[in-house]
C-alpha cells in the first residue's frame, strides 16, 4: 500500500525540513518533509531509526526469560511487552485457559499500563505545546514550565 | 542552597539505544524534580524540544550505541558537558542490545525484514535517512570518556538522585548499600 505523499517523483529539487529526535512521542524517531518553492509538501515520512534484532537474539534463549527480557524493548511500556511474551509463552506451554486470578491480574496490570504511558503522554510531552503553543520560547515549552506557569 | 543567586547548572540527557526505561527511573524521582529545578535546568533532553546540546554542566547518557547516529549524539554531549554519566546497563556495558553481538548484523536484518515467517514482500530498508547500523553495540566508554556510572536496568530513582544530589553538592557520588544493584 502506498499514500500521495510518502514518495516525491522528483525529491533531488525540494527543500528537506527534518524534525530530528521527534520528541512529542514516546521512543526514538525522526520526521522528514520535503517542500518545493511554494512550500507545498511533497513528502513527508516518519523515520523509526532504531533497530536492535530482538527478534533474532531472543532465539535459543530459555523460554521463561524471554517475558522479562522483551520488556527492555521499551521503557515506556514494558508490561505490554511483557504480557504479550508472556501471552506466547502461554501458547507454547500449552496454557490454553487463564485462572480467573491470572486473567485479572494482568488486566489490571494493562489498565496500570495505559494510565501511566497516557500520563506521562498528556503531561510530560503534549501539555507544554498545547498550553504554550508551538511557537512559543523552546527554553519555556517543557514540564518545566508548564509547572511554574499552571501549577 | 541559594537558587536565586547562584547560576543554575545546566543538564542534558539522552537515549542512544536504550529502550527509555532509565528515563522513566529518573521520572521516579516525582516531586522531587521540582527541587531538582530550582538548582537545574535542562538542556536537550527527551523532556525538553531542544535538539542539540549546547554547553552544559552535566550530560546523561541512557543507551549504547548500535547505529552511527548514536556515535555522533554522544560526541556532541561529551564536547558540550563537563560531566558525563553513563546511566543504566546499555550505556554502561552495552546491555541487552548487546545480546546480538554473538550474531551476524546481517542474518539479524535479513531474519527480522525478510525472511521471518510471516512477512510478505519484505526487503531490509536503506532510507539515507536511516542512520547506519554498527556491526556490533558498544558501551559508551569505548567510545568517550565517562565520569561516572550508575549501574542497574534501570537503577531505581533513588540512585538517580543520590548521584545528582552528590554532584550538584559537590560531593563525590557514591551509591551506598541498596542503591547499587545491576538487574
Amino acid at each position: 500500500m502506498s499514500f500521495a505523499l510518502e514518495t516525491a517523483a522528483h525529491p533531488e529539487n525540494l527543500r528537506r525540513v527534518a524534525i530530528d529526535p521527534v520528541s512529542r512521542v514516546e521512543g526514538h524517531g525522526k520526521v522528514t518533509i520535503l517542500l518545493d518553492d511554494k512550500n507545498k509538501v511533497h513528502q513527508v515520512r516518519l523515520h523509526i531509526v532504531e533497530f536492535r534484532g530482538f527478534e533474532k537474539f531472543i532465539q535459543g534463549r530459555p523460554y521463561w526469560e524471554v517475558p522479562v527480557m522483551v520488556q527492555r524493548l521499551c521503557g515506556i511500556c514494558p508490561v505490554s511487552h511483557h504480557l504479550a511474551a508472556s501471552k506466547a509463552l502461554d501458547a507454547i506451554v500449552g496454557a490454553h485457559h487463564l485462572t480467573p486470578t491470572a486473567e485479572k491480574m494482568r488486566r489490571l496490570m494493562h489498565y496500570g499500563q495505559i494510565l501511566q504511558s497516557h500520563a506521562l503522554h498528556f503531561f510530560h510531552l503534549c501539555s507544554p505545546d498545547l498550553l504554550f503553543g508551538f511557537d512559543s520560547d523552546v527554553s519555556k515549552r517543557n514540564i518545566v514550565g508548564i509547572a511554574e506557569k499552571h501549577p | 542552597m541559594e537558587a536565586a543567586t547562584k547560576p543554575k547548572l545546566r543538564v542534558a540527557t539522552t537515549s542512544l539505544a536504550g529502550c527509555f526505561g532509565c528515563h522513566m527511573s529518573f521520572l521516579d524521582i516525582d516531586e522531587r524534580l521540582f527541587d531538582l529545578v530550582k538548582l537545574v535546568e535542562f538542556d536537550r533532553s527527551p523532556l525538553t524540544d531542544i535538539k542539540h546540546c549546547g554547553p552544559c554542566d552535566i550530560g546523561i547518557i541512557e543507551g549504547g550505541l548500535c547505529n552511527a547516529e548514536n556515535v555522533h549524539v554522544l560526541r556532541e554531549f561529551r564536547a558540550n558537558c563537563k560531566t558525563l554519566i553513563a546511566i543504566g546497563a546499555c550505556a554502561v556495558n552495552g546491555g541487552l542490545p548487546a545480546q546480538r553481538n554473538h550474531l551476524s548484523l546481517a542474518s539479524i536484518l535479513e531474519e527480522v525484514y525478510h525472511a521471518q515467517h510471516g512477512l510478505v514482500d519484505g526487503f531490509i530498508p536503506n532510507d539515507p535517512e536511516l542512520p547506519l547500523p554498527l556491526d556490533k553495540v558498544h558501551p559508551i566508554h569505548e567510545v568517550v570518556k565517562v565520569d561516572y556510572f550508575i549501574p542497574g536496568c534501570p537503577p531505581s530513582g533513588d540512585a538517580i538522585w543520590k548521584v545528582l544530589t552528590d554532584l550538584l553538592a559537590g560531593r563525590e557520588p557514591e551509591l551506598g548499600h541498596g542503591l547499587i544493584h545491576y538487574d
